[in-house]
């Protein structure tokens, strides 16, 4: 009986030792390190910077539109870009606290352009500020920022807007809360949803990785189709690019968003920590199966050419709007970079590391 | 030949038939039911904007709503009837037609087990599984049947045969035997499961795995075939499938797989499955006359010469359709010629990246495609990595887009395919504009070759 077992442990070791690139007879992750790092380093911290600095736009907002001056409206618009920057640490994760329900998800409710302009002036002349319905591109973080900044900086029109319809006062308000209820939901949210997402370490449909992955990819080409893409004029049935469509459109303010966005997804990708140092994260689970090496490697290569071209073409200086009118060319060069990186995370990696893509697990063969 | 066609039509006793018949409409019904009640009728196909089609049904369309929960409404009718054995042949027909149209409605949702479960509904049309323990004899009790001619259960088994044998031999391939891939990818991605999970880590087990599935395949039609091994295989039956089941999302297939091989298993068993039902229908007053006489094999089920040339057909169509990869270059794991209908089940990892890209002949102005306006998850997933989804959604995009830019347009594509994790490579000619393609039974010269991108070492 020893002697066969032997041979059969013989049989295995060789089998294992064989034509395999690797030399690690195991394949050892434990996804719960990594579910751990996003949460503990990522999503919860991010959140609780989010919810803070919201809770601080609500204030400003109040103390602003209480009284419509100046200096008033420079803290408010301080404060609105400090919270919008916030909240792009929490763009990718639409999921457990992040699904709203019927409305729909946490981005969507709260970061949707671009903005309808009418539609948000009519709410305004109507008192409409029930926010419990589909036309979420009048409310969020980006309605806000229309009735706070003037495309041409006339922050005087700003204020005397407010000075003179105290209905506009009213709506900026609900706004503010509106936001500032959703980002504490979703802070709380995580607090209890935590040990639930740390805990469901499988990769089936539905377990947490399955979640973060889908979500991790699909705000990735977020930035590519709408954040770039979209302003560019290459959406179809574009002819132009079309500055309105910009995020961030009257701030001015789109390069910092996209360059804060996508080091949320590499922060995802890598594990990075709160302080910056390196956590567990998608490219340790990499690392740990076979073939991840290469892909590890290739992606880090991609993602220094996105930084390059990046810093390059969106400095933070000049608006995206401007930038797509004058030098669409130079734009377009991110938008290739974002192109190069995506099959990496797409196809690659979810078939490497065996997560499932589908939300539901199907009749599968 | 003379001996072939005795043996074929050699009586044997209807049992195995019967038992087949009540496992097979349970499972068809429970897993219809279930498809229903998991809510995929409305994901499959209300949710969907498009659907993909089978070269040759694009015909084949989808109905309302109300349709569709009707279609399966009848299916789960059809396939309770069957089970029963009432009006078996008119609900047989119906169950096929039925699950066919539905199986045919959309081609990112091909499965090996809804491809068998279409060809076995096809067979039974023709089988006399209703002439024993059937509401329809208790109704007619004069057409009562306890033999029936050999091939009514060899059919049935040669169904099976040819579907393990050939999910076997397609894995004869280096990078199953020698890499242990795709289940060096797949089981340490299970390693949470219960109790056994942690043994998935480790590579050997991988090895083990794919060797034991491949002789698993290869053989185990063979061991089900003898009295003295029969049980024993049944048992590994039982065991494989409900291990691929824990292991892999494949729903209700392995239940399929249990339900179908137990026609394997020795006369006697069946018999006894049979009185026992019985049993119980006497316990709820459900006599079935005349159940002592012997009746022997009726004429319109013995081997005629109409008989015998539709079982050829079936037989060589079955054997041949597998393998008419064979006539195509490249490898079909790259290509797909021929990839569908031949068992080639849970075989490699296979994933796409798929971009498209509209350009406007006129103005020469060029944009991207969101596929997320159009597909599910699973539909950009299946298309992604299947050249004549990647054409029919091109012809698509140019037909959507062209009311809406009005100017002629092109459809260009960059798509990257990567097999059994290897980094991914382009699978498709980005100079060539996809909308003038058409699909066909020939080589699709717009798919690059897959020895330039190493992508394929089978």
């Amino acid at each position: 009986m020893f002697h066969r077992f032997a041979i059969f442990a013989v049989f295995c070791s060789f089998l294992a030792s064989c034509g395999s690139g690797s030399n690690t007879l195991k394949t050892d992750f434990d996804r719960t390190l990594l579910l751990n790092n996003i949460a503990e380093e990522i999503i919860l911290p991010n959140s609780k910077t989010a919810n803070e600095k919201t809770q601080a736009l609500k204030e400003a907002v109040y103390a602003f539109v209480e009284k419509p001056e100046l200096g008033g409206l420079l803290d408010a618009q301080n404060a609105w870009k400090e919270a919008y920057l916030a909240s792009m640490g929490i763009t990718a994760f639409n999921f457990g606290p992040g699904e709203n329900g019927l409305v729909g998800d946490l981005v969507s409710n709260i970061a949707t352009f671009p903005v309808d302009e009418a539609a948000i002036e009519q709410r305004i002349k109507d008192k409409n500020v029930n926010f419990n319905d589909f036309k979420r591109d009048t409310r969020g973080f980006l309605a806000l920022e229309y009735l706070l900044f003037d495309l041409l900086s006339d922050n005087r029109r700003i204020f005397e807007g407010f000075r003179t319809d105290p209905a506009r006062a009213a709506y900026a308000r609900a706004l503010a809360d509106h936001l500032q209820d959703n980002l504490k939901k979703f802070d709380s949210g995580w607090a209890s949803y935590k040990p639930d997402f740390v805990k469901n370490n499988g990769t089936s449909a539905g377990s947490s990785i399955s979640l973060l992955y889908n979500e991790f990819v699909r705000s990735y080409e977020a930035i590519k189709n709408f954040k770039v893409a979209l302003p560019l004029g290459k959406r179809p049935g574009q002819t132009a690019p079309v500055p309105k469509l910009t995020e961030a459109y009257y701030s001015g303010f789109s390069n910092q968003l996209i360059k804060k966005h996508i080091e949320l997804i590499e922060g995802i990708w890598k594990g990075t920590k709160k302080d910056g140092t390196d956590g567990t994260g998608f490219d340790d689970y990499l690392l740990n199966v076979e073939g991840g090496k290469a892909l590890v490697e290739l992606t880090l290569q991609q993602q220094g050419l996105l930084k390059i071209s990046v810093d390059a073409n969106l400095p933070n200086d000049k608006r995206l709007t401007e930038l797509i009118k004058n030098e669409p060319a130079n734009v377009e060069k991110v938008l290739i970079e974002l192109q190069k990186g995506i099959r990496f995370y797409k196809s690659d990696m979810s078939s490497l590391l065996g997560i499932s893509i589908t939300y539901t697990s199907g009749d599968g063969d | 030949m003379q001996n072939l066609l005795k043996w074929l039509s050699k009586p044997v006793n209807i049992a195995p038939l019967v038992v087949f018949r009540i496992l097979f409409g349970a499972v068809l019904t429970l897993s219809t039911v279930r498809f229903w009640a998991m809510g995929w009728i409305d994901a499959h196909f209300i949710q969907p904007k498009l659907m993909f089609k089978y070269y040759g049904f694009e015909w084949v369309q989808v109905l309302p709503p109300l349709g569709m929960y009707l279609v399966h409404g009848f299916m789960i009718i059809a396939s309770i009837c069957i089970l029963i054995g009432f009006f078996y042949h008119f609900f047989a027909i119906l169950l096929f037609l039925l699950f066919t149209y539905t199986f045919l409605l959309d081609a990112t949702y091909y499965l090996n087990h809804y491809y068998f479960v279409c060809l076995i509904t096809f067979v039974m049309c023709f089988l006399p599984a209703n002439r024993y323990l059937a509401i329809d004899i208790y109704l007619k009790p004069e057409k009562l049947q306890q033999t029936i001619p050999n091939w009514c259960i060899l059919l049935i088994k040669f169904q099976l045969t040819v579907a393990y044998f050939y999910a076997g031999v397609v894995k004869i391939n280096y990078d199953w035997l020698i890499l242990a891939l795709p289940l060096k990818i797949w089981l340490p991605a299970q390693d949470k499961i219960f109790i056994i999970g942690f043994l998935f880590k480790y590579k050997f087990v991988a090895y083990l795995f794919s060797w034991i599935g491949i002789f698993y395949d290869l053989t185990i039609v063979f061991w089900l075939s003898f009295n003295k091994t029969k049980n024993w295989a049944y048992l590994t039956v039982i065991l494989f499938h409900v291990l691929t089941g824990i292991l892999f999302q494949i729903g209700i297939f392995p239940i399929v797989m249990i339900a179908c091989t137990t026609i394997f298993l020795d006369n006697k068993l069946h018999i006894k499955i049979i009185r026992y039902l019985k049993l119980i229908l006497i316990n709820f007053n459900l006599k079935f006359k005349n159940d002592s006489k012997k009746y022997l094999c009726r004429k319109y089920f013995a081997v005629n010469n109409f008989i015998i040339s539709g079982i050829s057909l079936y037989v060589i169509a079955q054997i041949l359709i597998p393998i008419r990869f064979l006539l195509y270059n490249d490898s079909i794991y790259w290509t797909e010629n021929g990839y569908r209908f031949s068992w080639r089940v849970m075989l490699m990892e296979k994933a796409g990246t798929a971009t498209f890209y509209i350009k406007d002949l006129k103005t020469k102005h060029t944009s991207i495609v969101n596929n997320r306006d159009f597909l599910t998850l699973h539909q950009e997933k299946q298309m992604a990595m299947q050249p004549d989804l990647i054409l029919q959604y091109a012809h698509f995009l140019k037909k959507y887009y062209r009311q809406i830019i009005k100017n002629d347009l092109a459809i260009y594509s960059e798509v990257y395919v990567t097999i059994n994790g290897r980094i991914s490579s382009l699978y498709i000619d980005k100079k060539v504009d996809l909308s003038l393609e058409k699909d066909s039974f020939f080589q699709k010269k717009w798919v690059l070759s897959s020895s330039i991108n190493k992508q394929s070492k089978f």
